[in-house]
């Protein structure tokens, strides 16, 4: 009788058992689907790595005026300067996966630098959310530079090699690729000086103390259309849309193509379910009316590609960078 | 006279310390790199020669008596109240962490002013009140500023 | 030109300019006062409020909270011997003087007289001559730069304290600090020590706060007991009357024009103009030894140069969309979001709307006058708390503001380290804003003095075949050589009456 009464209470012990291992997995499940369901919860930071003024910023703020509606949260920009660019892509890359920080990264920092560089994360480290913008760079020269086109300047670089100065921002920032390319290109040699930006940039060039310089449209446009600097090639495909009259590069004889963009990224670990919202809510949000008032109003235009579909474009851009190193 | 000496003196060691562990402090880079734009160290090296030749100026100076007198000589008067009230806020510093900005700074408030000796209660506690709550309306309402996560909570 | 102003007067005429402009003043005025939390900062967080809406609010608003918080920097200074803003170092040297001497609205009223006088002149400058002044402003390049910044260090060093030595040593301290993270050009470490931390470098503003506050709760912990800032017993509630404001004129011309040049110069701020016209001021005053010990050109000059370069700052920023600093940048955002593109093409498009804006700026600074008045006579009661009360609430403020740059606790460490190296410097009488400059200024100075030599292609005379770099040397050259032989004189008239004492006691 004892053996039975064993048996029936082992028996029970073990379904009591499986009822508790089910109802935790359960819990565990529901909690897991909890935590991405009631996602967001607390406000979405934006980091952003270059200072204040600038285009990353001045996009950000208009996606932060305009995100709450379709992320369900506020968006807040957090700014993190240092190292071009790094410091906020470190940043991100040692937070916690879990959708509440954002990077706004470029070409440089999330292509570009890790592949040639060393740098304290890997392109990898980050999950592509969304492209914001693209645009080419338009070369110009200064008003009193010794060349009056770009196949002018091409030119007199190859006669005097080394003597061609131009407005550099950072190495291996913005500016700095577009004049590697073009000297790989064209096979010259001229010297670049970092000013550590765009506005000592324009600032030497628009003076007359370096001869050249590589700008977003929106930059250099104006000079462009006040005379104060000589257009020379825009390093794209096709022509500039608010510099029509402006050559691309291939077109003067030297296929220089570099674009360069803005995009938001999370931390690789971040969970799919909370990747996908974020990125249906920036597909939203880059369409939305008001941005696109706003984004006209900063002389910009909004080229997205949704995350997913991103990714090959990211891959195939690499491969193209690695050809201008080496 | 102690005190213009420690002067030169710390401004002599910063620069001869710099140059002499340059490759260490700055990625690799060795003396070489004197007048090299490219180089990191290039401004090192030029802080650090100004360093150490002011840094000398300064021990020399004071040796022949030319430096200019220091108030009081550096003597720190009451180093009991102003250990205290360091201390106090080092601990401040991470009570912050601990139990939060808000409880950690009327904390504070009370006991610097009782450090420094002040009596008046109510207005010891009134400010204890007001201060935190004016910064936590200024700060993380309006300035969108989020205050550490307090960790025993 | 004169029917584009009348058009921007009808324009900016309306109730809701006005009070988007009045509200961004009293806003930039309360941020400004608290040490810890910037122009900047305020802007910067401001701004995208602005987007929505329209120009003649939006820019009204901005442009108030930025005039508000460079004059406002100047009360802590005052009052309780910490800049709120590095801008209002210079007037912390003769400014608290005066507050301890119970003159605390003297010196507030001629803080705020200053600083409007020298705005609305800059103003007018900037109206009248933006284009020829920008003109003029693009020709500095790197070499006229590194030899300004130079000279800015060097005359910070040597008016700042009684020793030119102790001077160099702070700044090239605080030049060192400012070397501490990624190297500018090449990105690689730099006396970081391995630490990540300091990979972003040091910042300014809890270093500024810290050497500045925190060491001031040490120091005054010495006091056996602890008062109030101001004497007990002295209480000179007196204005400042017409009279000493005429003989503070000369003064508050000069440095207005010196704000005026340095303001227009991309890159260059309000940090180093007040430093050049006090150093300037003190050179051509009738009694120089009264200069940190309560002179009221002091803070004359400290105030009109660091005022007059906030309309001058706008120049290159609106004639050639180049930002001069943080808060320009910040500025030149905000314009762009209101579709108004800075540069060549700016006043032809939009130049009624610019010119309102400079109607704006005139009637904000009408407006700071009125509104600075009127609070004065409050603020200046603050130098009646005791300061056993009164330390301990502003610490607590020290830290929320310097948590507040970044949101990264380490400025809180960052900023407990300033205080302690803040009060040992005090201990040995070495002086805290060449420190302070030095550690803001190290990597424009860097970056001036490798672009100068990568533009001489390696060698150094490029600073002096350029000839607006080769003028600026040379006054730097007289400048050092005038301070080097002040102190010189100062130890001959030393050794001398040191020397008739015996002489006269034997007899």
């Amino acid at each position: 009788m004892l053996g039975k009464m064993t048996r029936r209470k082992s028996r029970s012990r073990r379904a009591l058992s499986a009822l508790v291992a089910a109802f935790a997995a359960i819990s565990i499940v529901c909690a897991a689907d909890q935590a991405v369901a009631e996602y967001p919860d607390k406000p979405v930071r934006l980091v952003i790595p270059y200072p204040p003024g600038g285009g990353a910023s001045l996009h950000a703020g208009v996606i932060a005026t305009v995100a709450e509606p379709y992320l369900g949260q506020p968006l807040i920009m957090t700014i993190r300067v240092g190292g071009g660019g790094i410091k906020a892509a470190e940043y991100v890359s040692k937070q916690k996966a879990d959708g509440y920080i954002v990077l706004m990264g470029d070409i440089t920092i999330n292509s570009l630098r890790p592949l040639v560089e060393k740098v304290p994360f890997k392109i990898s480290d980050f999950t592509p959310i969304g492209r914001i913008t693209l645009d080419p760079l338009v070369f110009v020269g200064a008003k009193n530079a010794p060349f009056n086109n770009a196949k002018e300047m091409v030119a007199y670089a190859k006669s005097n090699p080394g003597k061609l100065v131009y407005s550099s921002d950072n190495v291996n920032g913005w500016t700095y690729v577009a004049f590697k390319a073009l000297m790989k290109m064209t096979g010259t040699k001229m010297r670049g000086i970092e000013f550590g930006g765009g506005g000592p940039a324009v600032a030497n060039v628009l003076g007359g103390h370096t001869m050249a310089y590589a700008g977003a449209p929106a930059v250099v446009g104006p000079h462009i259309k006040s005379g104060a600097l000589k257009p020379l090639c825009t390093g794209s495909t096709k022509r500039a849309p608010t510099l029509p009259k402006v050559p691309t590069c291939k077109e003067e004889g030297f296929d220089v193509q570099w674009e360069v963009w803005l995009g938001l990224f999370v931390h690789k670990d971040t969970p799919a379910p909370i990747v996908a919202h974020l990125r249906k809510a920036f597909t939203g949000i880059l369409q939305d009316k008001g941005m696109k008032r706003l984004i006209k109003k900063i002389n910009s235009q909004i080229n997205h590609v949704e995350g997913g579909a991103w990714v090959k474009v990211l891959e195939e851009e690499r491969k193209r960078l690695k050809k201008i190193y080496e | 006279m102690k005190a213009n000496a420690a002067v030169g003196v710390v401004s002599l060691l910063t620069g001869v310390g710099t140059l002499a562990f340059l490759p260490q402090v700055v990625s690799g880079e060795t003396l070489s790199a004197i007048g090299d734009p490219y180089s990191p160290a290039f401004f090192p090296i030029f802080i650090s020669a100004l360093l150490i030749v002011c840094g000398s100026v300064m021990i020399v100076s004071t040796l022949m008596g030319h430096a200019p007198q220091v108030s009081g000589e550096g003597e720190i008067e009451a180093p009991l109240r102003v250990s205290a009230t360091a201390g106090f806020i080092v601990v401040y510093t991470v009570l912050i962490q601990w139990i939060g900005m808000l409880i950690a700074s009327a904390v504070c408030i009370a006991g610097l002013a009782y450090i420094l000796g002040f009596r008046r209660n109510v207005i010891i506690l009134l400010a204890a009140v007001i201060v935190p709550a004016l910064i936590y309306v200024l700060f993380e309402r309006m300035l969108y500023v989020v205050f550490p996560e307090p960790k025993i909570f | 030109m004169v029917d584009n102003f009348l058009q921007g007067v009808a324009a900016m005429a309306n109730f809701w300019s006005i009070s988007a402009a009045l509200l961004g003043l009293v806003s930039g005025i309360v941020i400004g006062a608290l040490p810890g939390l910037t122009a900047t900062m305020t802007v910067a967080v401001l701004t995208p409020f602005t987007f929505f809406m329209a120009p003649l609010i939006g820019l009204p608003f901005l442009l108030g909270v930025y005039k508000g918080a460079i004059y406002a920097g100047s009360i802590p200074a005052i009052l309780i011997n910490t800049p709120g803003t590095a801008a209002a170092a210079a007037t912390t040297l003769d400014g608290h003087v005066l507050a301890r001497e119970g003159q605390a609205r003297k010196a507030l009223l001629v803080s705020l007289y200053s600083s409007v006088i020298g705005d609305m002149l800059a103003t007018i400058v900037l109206i009248a001559v933006t284009a020829p002044l920008a003109a003029i402003a693009i020709m500095f390049t790197s070499p006229e730069f590194t030899i300004l910044f130079l000279f800015a260090l060097t005359m910070i060093a040597g008016v700042s304290g009684n020793s030119l030595t102790k001077g160099l040593i702070a700044a090239a301290l605080g030049a060192w600090f400012g070397s501490i993270g990624l190297d500018p050009m090449s990105g690689m470490q730099r006396l970081t020590f391995g630490y990540a931390e300091l990979t972003g470098g040091i910042a300014l503003v809890p270093v500024l706060i810290g050497m500045f506050a925190l060491s001031e709760i040490l120091i005054q912990s010495e006091k056996s007991v602890v008062r109030s800032i101001a004497a007990a017993g002295v209480d000179d509630a007196s204005g400042v009357s017409k009279k000493e404001m005429k003989s503070l004129m000369p003064t508050i011309l000069r440095s207005t024009g010196l704000g005026i040049i340095l303001g227009a110069l991309p890159g260059l701020g309000a940090e180093i103009a007040c430093w050049l016209s006090y150093a300037a001021a003190r050179r051509h005053s009738k009694n120089p030894e009264k200069f940190g010990k309560g002179s009221l050109e002091g803070v004359a000059a400290a105030e009109s140069g660091n005022n007059a370069t906030v309309p001058a700052t706008l120049i290159p920023m609106l004639v050639f969309g180049i930002p001069g600093d943080t808060v320009t940048a910040v500025l030149l955002g905000a314009f762009m979001a209101q579709g108004l593109l800075a540069g060549p093409l700016l006043f032809q498009q939009h130049g009624d709307t610019i010119y309102g804006l400079f109607c704006v700026l005139l009637l904000t600074n009408v407006m700071l006058l009125v509104f600075g008045y009127w609070a004065i006579q409050y603020l200046r009661r603050i130098v009646f708390i005791p300061r056993s009360i009164l330390l301990p609430c502003v610490t607590v403020f020290c830290f929320a503001g310097s948590y507040a740059v970044s949101s990264d606790f380490f400025d809180v460490f960052v900023m407990v380290g300033g205080g302690a190296a803040g009060y040992l410097m005090r201990k040995a009488d070495m002086p805290i804003p060449p420190f302070v400059i030095g550690l803001l200024l190290a990597p424009r100075l860097e970056n001036a003095m490798r672009q100068s030599l990568l533009f001489g292609d390696g060698s150094l005379s490029i600073f002096v075949t350029r000839p607006i770099s080769a003028g600026l040397l040379a006054i730097f050259v007289a400048s050092l050589g005038f301070l080097v032989w002040r102190s010189f004189r100062a130890r001959q008239i030393k050794d001398a009456t040191v020397t008739e004492q015996p002489h006269d006691a034997a007899r």
